[in-house]
């Protein structure tokens, strides 16, 4: 299941979800997405292992920092790549704060974000 | 019921920020000082008192025992003149032995007082030439001699000596008892004097100790006030982070889109429309975070997040290449000097340098001066433009909502066109360094141009979030 090109994308707005969807397909990545940390991971759990996760922060039902302390506990995808994707000013402290591998803050130029998608997905 | 502490004599006692809270705990422990020194000077005095009033009754214990073995001697002698029978001055004998210790134990008792000394030396003469009487007439008696030991009896020479040891011993008691009233006297005085300290020293730490407890209440109480003070500004906080999250989501969602259609390479006319959705867009985005920015500021003061080692020149140099990029027309320069560090919040002074320059941009001539330099204490930042503020406009330039430098109506309309954001940077931009402990001034004139002055202290004051309304 496992594929360098596998992407998720877990955001609660769906117009979000499905531009970025548009464009990381556009550039040839394979797109998961999830409406909210819990379906995230749940995916997870079935077996999905994507290359990098980008995340929001703010999501009903469980939020972006709930889903990375329940990611980090698994043995089996704790491992994977965190990109936070936010609209709060502050993003750089709250992904460092989470210990996310990288952020974006929304909106952002597509160039930055294919940049940082390309450099953390392993 | 509830007490209340009468926070103006609080203030006096221990300082608004407890400052003289060190001096009022030294007069609390002078005066426990003096308490404990007062009562030990009572202690002392009471057992000084008390080895006085033993001295007194000592000294009329030697007396009385002296004039009991006088009249034992005397009744002993007369007994013997009598009878001519020896055993009658066994009690005659017994005196001889202890009048002498007697008088010498009132001879040290009387020591400690002159008045007392002379009289007993008499007395001590006195006994001693009736004791010497006493023993001269036995003398006579035993040899037979009856008539001249009664012719002594007769002369009245014993009697009054008997007289005189009679009225000394009672001149003696007197006096001890005019010294013990003296004693008795001294030692109320001083019982007076140590209920009265006692009294006065105690009451006021007992409302030192009544101070201290609505001293320590109204501490926590304070403390809860902050806390949730600093609940409600954490919520309010929150509340501002979801509305801003929930703006800008939208907005971010068209700008993916218009940026990954203009990659698609669209035909001229859309890419026109396209460029015109991305620049509503971004304005759009910069007015939501300027309406949080008032909303925030109205709902008390802009929260800051200092970070030590932010450097300012960096942050002026960094805002600089980003307009220089936007706007190549513009020449911009940055000068620094001195150390520029200090502790900021790193992503409002970019803020602060972006708003700045950019102002500068859209309405002073090039070029553009940002001089950045550092002296002891504070770090100022200066941007200068060729530009002319109005004079009527200076006093409301840096209030919320108000637009355009120029006092002329149709030049601020067309300013108003070419303006995109809703004439909040600069009351942001003085938020910024109020926020930071700094100030903000601007100065214009024709021959000067147009600088605004940014003084910021190196480190910002405690950050004190009032109540919100």
């Amino acid at each position: 299941m496992k594929s360098t090109k596998s992407i998720m994308v877990v955001d609660d707005d769906s117009d979000i979800r499905e531009s970025v969807r548009d464009l990381l397909e556009s550039k040839g990545y394979d797109v998961l997405t999830a409406a909210n940390g819990l379906e995230a991971l749940a995916q997870l759990q079935k077996g999905a292992r994507p290359a990098l996760i980008l995340l929001d922060l703010m999501m009903p039902v469980m939020d972006g920092y709930q889903f990375v302390a329940e990611q980090r506990k698994s043995a089996t995808f704790g491992q994977i790549p965190i990109l936070v994707v936010t609209a709060n000013m502050r993003s750089g402290q709250n992904a460092a704060s989470i210990g996310a591998n990288g952020y974006v803050q929304k909106p952002f130029k597509n160039r930055v974000l294919l940049e940082s998608v390309e450099r953390l997905r392993k | 019921m509830r007490l209340r502490f009468p926070t103006k004599a609080l203030a006096a006692m221990f300082g608004r920020d407890g400052r003289y809270a060190p001096r009022t705990a030294g007069v609390a422990a002078a005066v426990l000082l003096v308490l404990v020194a007062a009562n030990i000077l009572t202690l002392t005095e009471l057992a000084a008192a008390r080895a006085g009033f033993q001295h007194s009754a000592d000294l009329a214990s030697a007396l009385a025992r002296l004039q009991g073995e006088l009249t034992d001697a005397e009744t002993s002698q007369r007994g013997f003149l009598l009878t001519g029978q020896t055993p009658y001055l066994a009690p005659l004998k017994k005196a001889e032995r202890q009048i002498p210790r007697t008088l010498d134990d009132l001879s040290r008792l009387a020591a400690d007082n002159p008045r007392q000394q002379d009289p007993v030396e008499t007395l001590r003469r006195q006994a001693t030439a009736r004791l010497a009487e006493m023993r001269g007439t036995v003398a006579l008696k035993t040899r037979g001699r009856t008539a001249e030991a009664l012719a002594v009896i007769r002369s009245g020479a014993g009697r009054s000596l008997m007289d005189s040891v009679r009225g000394i011993i009672t001149h003696v008691s007197r006096e001890e008892d005019r010294v013990l009233q003296e004693r008795s006297a001294r030692m109320v005085e001083y019982f007076r004097l140590a209920i009265w300290i006692n009294v006065v020293a105690g009451t006021g730490l007992l409302g030192l100790a009544v101070l201290l407890i609505g001293i320590g209440r109204d501490i926590l109480r304070r403390e809860a006030q902050e806390r949730a003070l600093r609940t409600a500004a954490g919520a309010q906080e929150r509340f501002f982070a979801m509305v801003g999250h929930d703006l800008r989501n939208p907005l971010s969602a068209i700008s993916i889109g218009v940026q990954h259609l203009e990659e698609q390479g669209p035909l001229p006319a859309e890419a026109a429309v396209l460029r015109r959705i991305a620049s509503s867009g971004a304005r759009m985005e910069r007015m939501v975070g300027q309406l949080l920015d008032l909303v925030r500021v109205q709902a008390g003061a802009l929260p800051i997040d200092p970070e030590a080692g932010t450097d300012l020149a960096g942050t002026v140099a960094a805002a600089a290449d980003e307009l220089r990029v936007a706007h190549p027309e513009s020449e911009i320069r940055v000068n620094s000097s001195g150390d520029t560090m200090g502790t900021w919040d790193p992503d409002r002074l970019a803020q602060l340098a972006s708003n700045l320059l950019g102002n500068a941009v859209q309405h002073g001539p090039s070029p553009i001066d940002a001089t950045v330099a550092g002296d002891a204490e504070n770090v100022t930042l200066e941007v200068h433009d060729g530009g002319v503020i109005p004079e009527d406009i200076l006093p409301t330039l840096f209030d919320p909502l108000r637009r355009g430098r120029s006092s002329d109506p149709a030049e601020r309309r067309a300013e108003r066109r070419s303006t995109t954001g809703l004439g909040l940077g600069l009351f942001i931009c003085k938020s910024i360094v109020e926020a930071h402990g700094g100030t903000l001034h601007v100065h214009s004139s024709r021959e000067d141009g147009t600088t605004f002055r940014v003084v910021l202290p190196r480190v910002p004051p405690v950050q004190i979030v009032p109540p919100s309304s």
